[in-house]
């Protein structure tokens, strides 16, 4: 095991597993706090559809990726509530939609197997310098964007009724917190793949509910599982020669569970 | 502290609102005055337009006809200069399963005024611990909002109110969901906060003998508004005219009450 931190490959899997789970668990306590699992679930499967557009056009799916997952995003901040259809259903629609392309594409050529199941279920040993760029830049603009408006984003998490009443523009926070956690499905499918990066953008925050006693100690906790169930996944999936994002996914469930069983102890004791 | 530079004008002036909800008319040419130091009752059946009427105020429906003015000046103006409404609104949609303590979520009330990419500074703390004090909450300070009781809550909510220093508050049925009692340490609360800081209070409630034993004047709204500013006077028929049916009211103190009836 010990071997495996000398190459390249392996050094640059484990950074970007540390940084995509940091990046996802800094994010998750907003969507776990907003409820908006789906919401998540619904980008990275939108992306779906722009991966395969990349690979029938030739050009970079990584690319076609980040615009429909940017699109989805923005189309779920600006279905009014005040609209005749919940938010949800509009993501069904649109998610679903974008997959069948995804899957109309897919089907004229079957030569890009190998490819999409990389995108669908992840490859972390195959993350190229572009990707750990690109997964660096979007954690550092996210890192930014939360601390700037780190009191607006509270008071928008907790009620976001009386923010929008306290002139807290609303709208455009949410809007712009919904394109960086596009841009973090995008950066973080090499890690987990399209279906089961969800779960790197959930389980950190619902742990961090569960066990954070305030608002600020949240995001320690929630960081900190995401970062080390990345690396523990990782080395695992190494040792056992088995898929990473599989393996990541299964750390944080088990994770989840621990914490769950703690909560209940610490509510008996009291 | 807690309240906003003097002025004669009114608090709130509504001048002939009309506002359409869903084809129907919700409020037909509505105008009432808040002034300071006074507590407006606002009673109604339900969908006569009672939290249309506060939303109107808040600004978040614009008038189709008609005008509103804060502190004698057009609302958006008002606003822009710092004019703010400390709102109770009816149920607290906060997210239960975030942890935060009670001083947090009071002194939340001040980030619109602080502004985007500044700091929470030490008189924002002081004004929120002010507005604690001033409701009486300031042992629950960092306790979770989710910790506390109906009644401290409600509490809490008030001073997260006040912590916006507004001259204004807005309650919306503040008895819903809390027993009789602490209905009723609430409201002396409320008119001792009249008294103390000078403000002026518009207290939407189903519960008429609560609003007659408290309210300065009483606004009866059915899509119309009628104002009475004699409260132990409600009739009967001022009632019916109201919620359009009989109505008898039992209040502790005015065994019997007179008005003259509403013109339509």
């Amino acid at each position: 095991m010990i071997e495996a931190f000398g190459y390249t490959f392996f050094q640059r899997a484990i950074l970007a597993g540390v940084i995509a789970g940091g990046l996802c668990g800094l994010l998750s306590v907003f969507i776990i706090a907003k409820k908006m699992a789906f919401i998540g679930q619904g980008i990275s499967h939108a992306a779906f559809g722009g991966v395969a557009l990349g690979l029938f056009l030739g050009i970079d799916p990584l690319l076609t990726a980040t615009i429909f997952a940017v699109a989805m995003a923005l189309v779920v901040a600006f279905s009014s509530k005040r609209g005749s259809l919940d938010r949800d259903t509009i993501i069904g629609i649109v998610m679903a939609t974008s997959m069948a392309i995804g899957v109309l594409l897919l089907s004229f050529a079957t030569s890009y197997t190998g490819t999409v199941m990389s995108y669908l279920f992840g490859n972390i040993l195959a993350v190229g310098r572009t990707e750990l760029f690109f997964l660096i830049a979007v954690a550092i603009l996210t890192f930014i964007f939360i601390a700037l408006f780190y009191k607006e984003l509270e008071f928008f998490a907790f009620d976001e009724q009386m923010a929008r009443h306290s002139g807290i523009p609303v709208d455009p926070i949410q809007a712009t917190l919904l394109v960086f956690i596009a841009l973090a499905v995008i950066a973080s499918i090499q890690i987990a793949g399209i279906i089961l990066v969800t779960a790197l953008l959930v389980v950190p925050g619902a742990i961090a509910m569960l066990i954070g006693r305030r608002f600020g100690s949240l995001f320690p906790i929630s960081i900190a599982t995401g970062v080390i169930a990345s690396i523990i996944g990782l080395s695992i999936s190494y040792i056992l020669d088995i898929p990473s994002g599989a393996t990541i996914v299964l750390t944080l469930a088990i994770f989840f569970a621990v914490a769950t069983i703690i909560k209940k102890l610490s509510k008996k004791s009291r | 502290m807690l309240s906003q530079p003097d002025s004669n004008k009114p608090l709130i002036e509504l001048r002939d609102v009309t506002v359409h909800r869903g084809g129907q008319i919700a409020l037909d040419s509505v105008s009432m005055s808040l002034e300071r130091k006074t507590l407006i009752g606002l009673i109604g059946p339900n969908g006569a337009g009672k939290t249309t009427l506060l939303e109107v105020i808040l600004g978040e429906i614009e008038p189709e006809v008609g005008e509103v003015l804060l502190g004698g000046k057009p609302r958006r103006k008002a606003v822009a200069d710092g004019f703010t409404i400390g709102y109770l609104p009816q149920k607290h949609y906060f997210e239960r399963i975030i942890p935060i303590t009670a001083m947090r979520a009071v002194i939340m009330a001040r980030y619109g005024r602080i502004g985007i990419l500044r700091r929470i500074g030490k008189s924002d703390r002081e004004a929120a611990m002010h507005a604690m004090e001033l409701v009486g909450v300031e042992d629950l300070a960092d306790r979770l909002v989710t910790e506390v009781s109906g009644g401290q809550l409600q509490r809490i909510m008030i001073a997260r109110a006040l912590a916006s220093e507004s001259s204004v508050l807005l309650l919306d049925e503040p008895e819903a969901g809390v027993d009789v009692e602490t209905t009723d340490r609430f409201m002396k609360l409320i008119v001792k906060l009249r008294d103390d800081l000078d403000l002026g209070i518009i207290l939407v409630s189903h519960d008429i003998g609560m609003i007659t034993r408290h309210a300065d004047n009483i606004a009866c709204i059915n899509r119309k508004l009628h104002f009475h500013s004699r409260p132990q006077e409600l009739s009967d028929d001022a009632l019916r005219a109201t919620f359009g049916t009989e109505c008898e009211l039992l209040i502790h103190g005015f065994p019997k009450r007179t008005l003259e009836k509403h013109d339509d």
